[in-house]
């Protein structure tokens, strides 16, 4: 995880990327906050850079770190590894570094041999890209080294490039310049950082569609249309009483106005689908101790993520994973049993926050141990008990574990049915009962498909069969404008019988949504 | 040492002279007035004593876009503006056309007059409205004057473009006038004066106002009156600036010819303004036209009510040069020329409200470098967009420049609801008499307004009752959306509110109403209503100030700048902006590179403290 603050990076550092090119494994542990999984792209606007802006101060005779380098690819052993070279003096890499001398024709392969500069020791043979500017990804000259994935020939060209007087980027500082040029708006920057760390088919086409200014294009709209609606208004405000064309003007105005909020509304009601695709679904497990809530968490991840024990009380902490299940995204997590005799403050400690889980979950497993279940009633009993919160938002899914103890008892099977029966016609929250067995793999793939369906159905919505993911807002911070600006509107409409005061809130809602694609001016620097 | 001020007229009777419409303010316009009489300036003063319809526009919106507006007696106007200059002392006033600047190593030292005569002067202010190189059009014919029966200044023209000003055309008109004797009222709609009227000026009451006051009439164009305009508007003049020879006009502020080609399916209504008490004439407002005489009679014979107008004078269209106002800096003083100041049309304005506004800060920074010996340090009288109206049209003009006549609206202010006319005296005599422009008079009377204001408002927020009080004693009156079943409210929570004013306070408590004067009452009032606006305006304009008045690093080199696009570069080096309030306002400046113009400033102003810190250390 990233600390905030004056280095802020725009992107993840290039060691993200690394972590994210080891993603063979479909799996990855992680003891702590899923949300910092994804490098958190700081909350609004780029901070100026302020390392690079000393030079660029007053008197600006230094040309220091205006061009800069970085190992783009992950570090490490590889087939060829690739460094990126950005700003006014990249071309200096072909006449320092390469033999032979020349910028090369733009935007071509070029097979040459790496130089260390003012020597005869020949690092590498490489092939060259050059992108002069404006057209590049950072707006300014670049140079693209693929080089073979050594860490010799990688360690000497990096520092060949420190010796041409050029600058270690810092993280994120291409897209940062590449903002700076007018090369990409934050919603695409942040769509970048998004593709770099997707795991999961729905992740990637949700990133692809924000980086290629999909989201932008929508808030552009919106922004269009507030505008002329404020113009209208301005224009009843300066020219009403001279042109006199008051109120059927008005009149118009307060259905547009309501169509957009409309929109805008609707838009936030999706059920934060868009940030569950980007940072996972939040999936948790939780039930009385002892019933194999452990076995369950293993038996997905397909590794012992979680100690099991039949001691009761062996979890005592949140454990999370992080998986695809169906190419979508979840973070499951297994919880402290709750124990209704507990006493134990890590116990109880342990309890709380696994009840914290269950109310956080989009989709709840709770599993009880078929073995100490009586009747359907001592179930709900149990059930409501543990569970008073309202938990009707979300997917609750039953499961009872250890079915293999009846194996070929009919007469239980028949009482399975009716249990389920009588949970799904009794408790409102419980949608789906599942019997299975985490120690003989009895019911498990069937369990994965019910999984499936409710994580599915979370994400892309019971309408949609089909992902198409293109209209969802993907993070918090693209809520929070959207939030403020629907807020903004309310506030318009409601005075609208007073329009200087509806102006007033009809700047604030457009100043709101251009926060998002950061076209802000300059106060909100 | 002493110092003279020359005020030169193309004509010394002229002082006054109101080329078109005689009447002042009107929405965003109001709000000039009021803050030039805040800084003791004679145009609300001079307006007050001459008003013979008094009205305010706008009435039925909230009071922060109201616009007071006067009818004034051309004469009498007149009559006032020369007495109140006439008794300025080391003013002296001179007849004559300007003919030309003298300009030595790039800065200026005086005028020479159109007899020869040169006149020495460390500043000079011009204000040469429709004249500088003026042409009247009527039809076909053009005659070379800004006013019909006088003459335009061509000389100067040249001069200012040989000094390195960009000089382009605007085009402005004004419309017939007619014989009120010959006008038949009985049909039209009649449009009497406020009563009781509200003065500009804050040292004025209503009983300082001419007693009698008159009433203007409303009529429309008719169909006839379109068609007869289509068909001749091949007779058209055709004009130096704009698309097709169309004239650049004032877009807000259209010729009747324009509005027949944009609307055509349309009419238009049309004020009958009255010129003055003992005055025949009439002023159509809204018809300002250029073609032929012949043509003119028919459309005004087209009009209900004007079927027998006489026209006493025809209406003509005057197009003058105007320099691009972005070679300004806030004091109003050139870049290029220093000691020269442009105020009114030839920065490309409309409007005597915006000539006026103009003037007032290029005489106090004329005024204050000569009384300063000429020094580039002298101390200036600057305001910003959130002082006031004044502010934001002078940072339109250096920011954006004008490409067709520039009018005030409350719409171009973002603070509208902090800036109000209300306040203008609030936001600007302290200033003003702080800086030495205000007279001891006006601010004895602020004085005793600004404690008038802090009584009423403690009497006001002290006088606390119940919802169900105030419910019981103000009819047909409900506290809604309240938290609480019977929240406290006080006095001045109850003004904030839409729906109540001070009378139904005054049913309440007669006591809170009574002895309070109405320029206290209207401040009061929406204070409490735009209260929350207030408030977040007062942060943003902090904010705005502090990136603002950041200066930019001096001789800057924007070559050398690797973040700017070669446009951006073009830009800043044409204008050389001076604050990062200037550059945020230049178009076409992305909002990256604001963000690293920004950060230089930040250093830039870190080095000067440094700096600053060193040298007095060495000392």
């Amino acid at each position: 995880p990233f600390l905030r603050g004056a280095r802020a990076p725009l992107l993840p550092r290039h060691r993200v990327q690394t972590r994210a090119s080891r993603g063979s494994s479909d799996v990855c542990v992680l003891h702590r906050p899923c949300h910092s999984f994804v490098s958190q792209t700081p909350e609004v606007v780029p901070q100026p850079r302020r390392e690079s802006l000393s030079t660029w101060a007053f008197p600006l005779t230094s040309e220091g770190n205006e061009t800069v380098y970085a190992l783009s690819s992950a570090p490490g052993r590889a087939g060829i590894s690739v460094i990126r070279v950005s700003g006014p003096s990249a071309s200096r890499v072909f006449s320092d570094m390469t033999r032979p001398t020349g910028i090369p024709k733009e935007r071509r392969a070029t097979l040459r041999s790496l130089y260390a500069p003012g020597t005869e020791e020949e690092l590498d043979k490489a092939i060259l890209l050059w992108f002069p500017g404006p057209n590049s990804f950072t707006g300014e000259d670049m140079v693209e080294l693929h080089v073979h994935g050594s860490i010799a020939v990688v360690n000497s060209v990096l520092e060949s490039l420190a010796g041409l007087g050029f600058g270690m980027a810092a993280p994120g500082e291409f897209s940062q310049r590449a903002f700076h040029n007018g090369k990409m708006d934050i919603s695409s920057i942040e769509g970048l950082a998004d593709l770099i760390n997707s795991e999961t088919q729905l992740q990637r086409r949700q990133a692809l569609w924000q980086m290629a200014g999909g989201a932008e294009k929508k808030y552009e709209r919106w922004v269009q249309d507030l505008t002329k609606l404020l113009a209208t208004v301005e224009a009843l405000i300066d020219f009403g009483d001279d042109e006199q064309i008051e109120m059927e003007v008005l009149k118009d105005v307060i259905p547009r106005l309501a169509i957009v909020k409309r929109e805008i509304d609707s838009h936030l009601h999706d059920n934060k689908r868009g940030e569950m695709i980007r940072s996972g679904v939040m999936v948790a497990i939780v039930g009385p101790p002892n019933v194999g809530k452990s076995s369950l968490i293993n038996l997905l991840a397909r590794r012992p993520a979680s100690i099991v024990s039949p001691i009761k009380g062996t979890t005592r902490d949140v454990v999370e994973v992080r998986m695809d299940i169906g190419g979508y995204p979840i973070v499951i997590a297994d919880t402290a049993g709750l124990n209704q005799e507990a006493s134990d403050e890590i116990e109880l400690e342990g309890m709380e926050r696994a009840k914290e889980r269950f109310k956080d979950a989009a989709v709840r497993i709770v599993v009880f141990d078929i073995g100490t279940v009586e009747n359907s009633n001592h179930v709900i009993a149990d059930f409501q008990q543990l569970f008073s919160e309202d938990s009707s938002n979300g997917e609750t899914i039953v499961v009872f574990n250890k079915v293999d103890l009846h194996n070929g008892d009919e007469a239980k099977l028949a009482q399975y049915e009716s249990l389920k029966q009588e949970l799904v016609q009794n408790v409102k929250a419980i949608k789906t009962v599942h019997f299975m067995s985490c120690a003989q793999g009895e019911g498990v793939s069937e369990f994965l498909g019910v999984l499936e369906k409710s994580v599915q159905t979370l994400l892309l919505g019971s309408s949609r069969p089909s992902g198409e993911c293109g209209t969802l807002i993907t993070r918090a911070r693209h809520r929070k404008h959207l939030e403020d600006t629907s807020l903004a509107l309310q506030q318009a409409e409601d005075h609208i019988s007073s329009l200087e005061i509806a102006s007033e809130f009809l700047k604030q809602s457009i100043d709101c949504i251009g926060r998002i694609t950061g076209r802000v001016d300059i106060e909100d620097v | 040492m002493t110092n003279f001020y020359f005020c030169v007229f193309s004509n010394s009777n002229l002082k006054g002279v109101m080329s078109c419409n005689p009447s002042f303010g009107g929405v965003g316009k109001g709000h000039l007035v009021k803050e030039i009489d805040a800084l003791d300036g004679l145009m609300g003063i001079t307006a007050d004593k001459a008003g013979i319809h008094f009205r305010i526009l706008n009435e039925t919106k909230g009071p922060a876009v109201q616009g007071l507006r006067c009818q004034a007696d051309r004469q009498i106007y007149k009559r006032e503006m020369k007495r109140s200059l006439d008794r300025i002392e080391n003013l002296d006033i001179l007849a004559g056309s300007v003919e030309d600047l003298v300009i030595k190593d790039g800065k200026v030292t005086g005028i020479i007059m159109e007899n020869g005569e040169i006149i020495r002067a460390n500043c000079v202010v011009l204000t040469t409205g429709t004249f500088l190189s003026g042409v009247i059009h009527l039809g076909n014919e053009r005659t070379a004057a800004g006013r019909i029966g006088d003459k335009a200044a061509t000389g100067l023209s040249k001069t200012l473009n040989d000094a390195g000003f960009a000089l382009a055309r605007l085009k402005t008109g004004t419309p017939p006038r007619l014989s009120s004797k010959t006008i038949d009222y009985s049909e039209l709609t009649i449009q009497y004066p406020d009563n009781p009227p509200v003065p500009f000026s804050e040292l004025h009451t209503p009983s300082d106002l001419i007693a009698e006051q008159l009433t203007c009439w409303l009529t429309r164009t008719t169909e006839r009156t379109t068609e007869i305009v289509r068909d001749n508007l091949e007779k058209l003049p055709v004009f130096d600036s704009g698309e097709d020879g169309e004239g650049q006009g004032p877009r807000y502020c259209p010729s009747l010819e324009v509005k027949v080609k944009r609307y055509p399916e349309r009419t238009h209504h049309i004020w009958l303004e009255p010129e003055g008490l003992d005055d025949d004439t009439v002023y159509p407002n809204g018809i300002s036209m250029s073609l032929p005489r012949e043509v003119q009679t028919e459309v005004i014979k087209s009009i209900k009510g004007l079927e027998n107008a006489k026209i006493t004078q025809f209406g003509y269209a005057v197009e003058y040069d105007y320099v691009d106002p972005r070679q300004l800096q806030p004091t109003l003083e050139t870049k290029n020329i220093p000691g020269l100041f442009f105020a009114g049309q030839i920065n490309g304005t409309t409007g005597y409200e915006e000539a006026g506004a103009q003037g007032i800060i290029a005489g106090i920074n004329a005024g204050s470098k000569s009384i300063n010996g000429n020094n580039e340090s002298y101390p200036k009288f600057i305001l910003d967009r959130g002082d006031g109206y004044i502010g934001v049209l002078i940072d339109d003009l250096l920011t954006r420049g004008a490409n067709e006549p520039y009018r005030m609206f409350t719409s171009r202010a973002e603070f509208r609801l902090s800036l109000r006319q209300d306040n203008a005296d609030l936001r600007l005599t302290k200033k003003g008499y702080d800086f030495g422009i205000v007279d001891q008079f006006r601010y004895d009377t602020f004085l005793r307004k600004q404690e008038k204001i802090s009584e009423t408002s403690e009497k006001l927020k002290s006088k606390v009752l119940s919802a169900k009080e105030w419910e019981s004693m103000i009819p047909n009156f409900i506290v809604r959306n309240s938290k609480s079943q019977n929240p406290k409210i006080s006095a001045y929570e109850m003004l904030g509110r839409s729906d109540i004013d001070w009378p139904l306070l005054g049913l309440v408590d007669p006591e809170l109403v009574n002895e309070v004067p109405t320029p206290v009452k209207l401040f009061l009032r929406s204070e409490a209503l735009y209260k929350d606006q207030i408030n977040t305006h007062k942060t943003k304009i902090t904010n705005a100030r502090k990136d603002e008045h950041l200066s930019l690093p001096e001789n800057i080199d924007y070559d050398k700048l690797p973040f700017l696009s070669r446009e951006e570069t073009e830009k800043l080096k044409k204008f050389k902006p001076q604050t990062l309030g200037q550059v945020v306002r230049l178009e076409g400046i992305t909002p990256a590179s604001l963000v690293l113009l920004h950060a230089m400033c930040r250093t830039h102003k870190k080095t000067l403290a440094k700096e600053e810190m060193y040298s007095e250390i060495e000392m």
